[in-house]
């Protein structure tokens, strides 16, 4: 098998894991009622990211700083953070 | 949606100042940490070898082993092969090759059948192998190359 040939299915396998993971782990936090627009646009977003941390780990190259946090943000609202409350109470608080 | 969106912008923002001050703090460190590298730890098996070559000729054997040796982990070390002419004493750099041989590791001595850059003139020629410590800590020019050795572009017929 080429070496280009290889690197595809390496990539596709990635990938798969990737959304076998997430699917697998969301039966334990969400039920259908609680996936939400807004959660599912998160989900995209955090699935393109663990996708792309994946490829870029096979091809031994850094992911740009700015995906990183974009895939963090999706983590953020995952997690149910609500950051302008927690932000406007710390704020206040001063 | 405009709450998600709100709080999403501010997670992103957020994450992006930590990964800024941490990936520069990280590197502020590892270049503290490189600068007192010592290139004496590490050291490269094998020789150059250098044969005469004839006026023409494309190709050139050079015997070298990329592998190199580190005493210590964490650093991480560049090999540079040099092809200088000699012209009274004086070297003229004619091409210059780098591997970062932790990469590209190869086990035992490679023989390869190096491309000489282009039908070079007459003259002495040397290939240098240095080896430096990829940071910027390291001044190359004081660094003496690990081998040196010289061969000859001659006229065959």
């Amino acid at each position: 098998m080429s070496d280009i040939t290889t690197a595809e299915v390496s990539v596709a396998v990635a990938i798969a894991f990737v959304f076998f993971l997430l699917g697998f782990t969301s039966h334990f936090f969400l039920t259908k009622k609680e996936v939400t627009l807004e959660k599912q646009v998160a989900l995209l977003i955090l699935v393109s990211w663990l996708s792309f941390a994946m490829i870029s780990y096979l091809q031994a190259r850094d992911l740009s700083l700015f995906f990183n946090a974009a895939g963090m943000g999706a983590v953020g609202n995952l997690l149910g953070i609500k950051t302008s409350e927690l932000l406007g109470s710390l704020i206040k608080r001063k | 949606m405009k709450t998600f969106v709100r709080d999403y912008l501010l997670n992103v923002l957020i994450a992006t100042l930590v990964l800024f001050v941490g990936s520069f703090g990280i590197s502020h460190v590892k270049t503290l940490y490189y600068t007192h590298a010592d290139v004496g730890n590490f050291y490269v098996r094998g020789d150059l070898i250098a044969e005469d070559v004839c006026v023409g000729n494309s190709s050139h054997l050079v015997m070298s082993d990329r592998e190199v040796k580190g005493s210590e982990i964490g650093y991480s070390a560049t090999l540079i092969r040099e092809l200088v002419r000699v012209e009274n004493d004086t070297f003229v750099k004619v091409y210059e090759e780098s591997a970062t041989p932790f990469i590209e590791k190869r086990e035992g001595a490679q023989a390869r059948v190096q491309q000489l850059p282009a039908s070079l003139p007459i003259g002495e020629y040397r290939w240098n192998l240095y080896l430096t410590i990829d940071v910027h800590g390291v001044d190359r020019p004081v660094i003496p190359p690990l081998t040196s050795n010289v061969f000859e572009v001659i006229n065959c017929e």
